[in-house]
């Protein structure tokens, strides 16, 4: 048995662990390489950055915990951003563990002394997937009587002036795509088309490809694409934070995968000629 | 008669819904509006009949000792206290998020962490170019993914840029196409059910 047959029958757990290993390092001794902006993420930072401050930002968190590795520096860094300029900030979301993702998201921001109900709000899950963004978008109302907290929206100040989706100055999904109910697709189709309202949809890496021909047809006032995307925005305030610090880590573990591509290959191609003539 | 009235409400609502996006008529607007309004409930209730559905499924398995019956009480145990602590004390109690955030936060975490682990071994035995199209499609694959980290462009400068062509141009063109053909279906599919040839969505089988 040669090294590349060794090779192609290697225990998984092996794989696993040089994973691992190569996820861990950078974690704990990051390596620090510099980093460009793409404009995508620079198009929504200046969007932003030229709202007037007060302006009303309305942020569905249409994603679980599960993808919070990859989403949460995403909705921090945009969070900072809203905060920082002194909007008002209005939490939402179309899948049930939504609301819960925003709490822990905005909690950070309490403790630095935003107050809720003043900087921001959290209107908690809307049900009814497409036809109920639609009616959201109509009378939000209609379809959200009480905030997080269960108090009821027309005694919270920061919805005295709030009645419909174009009454926000910008909207943004944080979003995982398929599995919640609110999809990017969803919210293309029935908030920036039918409303031309400003819209940005701030997606995990595997989604951006699909949601990138909205962004080329000016559908969509900005997209921000993956883990990359969140550490770009960091670097745009000034602020590195966790998505810098897991970028070298995304960087490790595109390279080994690439390197397990290349053995992978290379030992199957150094077997061809044996698997024809059936010697294995 | 059930089928038949059930037909004549999705016909309705259909031409309705559709026409509620092109017409701007208040006689056709409002109570289309209203029918829109009743989403989000009709919605509440179908997450009401699935947690049902499934606490009856799991009961069978305890009951039945059936296969990895143990987990079924788990599931039991977990979802009732979520239900009856969340409805007696609301999501925003303290313990209900503590709970979220050190069990289904943690446990969702790392089940999306072994998925990359899956990929590192995927990667290794599966991912071969055995052909043209795949030896295409890996290369291809691999220089996006570089492109997506910093690594990329310390390993050569052009990464990027290749990256973006091919992210922005050919996966754009693709993505654009695979769009109009879906939305096209889809409307085929909603012209179908408007006019009463799809009614598979009855339950009759046909």
């Amino acid at each position: 048995m040669n090294f590349w047959t060794k090779m192609q029958g290697v225990d998984a757990r092996i794989i696993y662990i040089l994973m691992m290993v190569a996820i861990a390092i950078p974690l704990v001794k990051p390596i620090g390489l510099p980093m460009r902006i793409m404009p995508t993420t620079l198009q929504v930072f200046e969007f932003i950055e030229k709202l007037p401050s007060g302006s009303k930002v309305y942020i569905s968190f249409d994603y679980g915990p599960g993808q919070g590795p990859e989403l949460n520096p995403m909705s921090t860094a945009v969070l900072n951003h809203l905060f920082k300029k002194g909007l008002k900030v209005y939490a939402m979301a179309s899948i049930t563990e939504g609301p819960m993702v925003a709490q822990s998201m905005l909690a950070p921001f309490e403790q630095q002394g935003k107050v809720y109900g003043k900087d921001f709000v959290n209107l908690g899950f809307f049900a009814g997937g497409e036809a109920g963004l639609a009616a959201l978008c109509q009378d939000i109302r209609k379809v959200i009587a009480r905030d997080f907290k269960g108090t009821p929206l027309d005694q919270l100040e920061m919805m005295k002036d709030i009645n419909k989706i174009t009454d926000f100055a910008l909207g943004v999904t944080v979003n995982s795509g398929p599995g919640g109910y609110g999809t990017p697709e969803v919210w293309v189709r029935q908030v920036p088309i039918v409303y031309k309202t400003p819209f940005v949809l701030a997606l995990n890496a595997v989604m951006t490809p699909s949601s990138l021909p909205f962004l080329q047809a000016k559908q969509i006032t900005g997209l921000l694409g993956g883990l990359r995307a969140a550490a770009e925005y960091e670097l745009c305030l000034k602020q590195p934070g966790m998505g810098a610090a897991l970028m070298d880590a995304q960087s490790a573990a595109h390279v080994v995968i690439i390197a397990f591509i290349i053995l992978g290959n290379i030992a199957y191609f150094s077997l061809r000629p044996k698997r024809r003539s059936g010697g294995i | 008669m059930r089928t038949g009235l059930a037909l004549v409400i999705a016909v309705v609502v259909g031409i309705g819904m559709t026409l509620d996006y092109f017409v701007k008529l208040p006689a056709l607007n409002n109570p289309m509006a209203e029918v829109r309004n009743w989403m989000p409930i009709v919605t509440s209730f179908a997450v009401i009949v699935g947690a049902a559905g499934l606490l009856n499924v799991h009961r069978r398995n305890i009951q039945r000792k059936r296969g990895a019956w143990y987990n079924s009480v788990v599931l039991w145990v977990v979802m009732m206290w979520t239900i009856v602590w969340g409805i007696s004390f609301g999501t925003a109690d303290k313990t209900y998020t503590f709970v979220f955030d050190n069990v289904l936060t943690s446990s969702s975490t790392t089940l999306s962490a072994v998925g990359a682990l899956y990929l590192g071994s995927s990667a290794f035995r599966a991912f071969k170019a055995t052909n043209v199209n795949a030896a295409v499609l890996l290369a291809s694959g691999a220089v996006v993914m570089l492109a997506q980290v910093p690594i990329g462009e310390a390993i050569y400068g052009g990464i990027p840029a290749i990256g973006d062509w091919i992210m922005n141009i050919l996966n754009t063109a693709g993505q654009r196409g695979i769009m109009i053909a879906s939305g096209i279906g889809f409307m085929t599919v909603c012209v179908r059910i408007m006019l009463g040839y799809n009614r598979s969505y009855l339950g009759s089988g046909q």
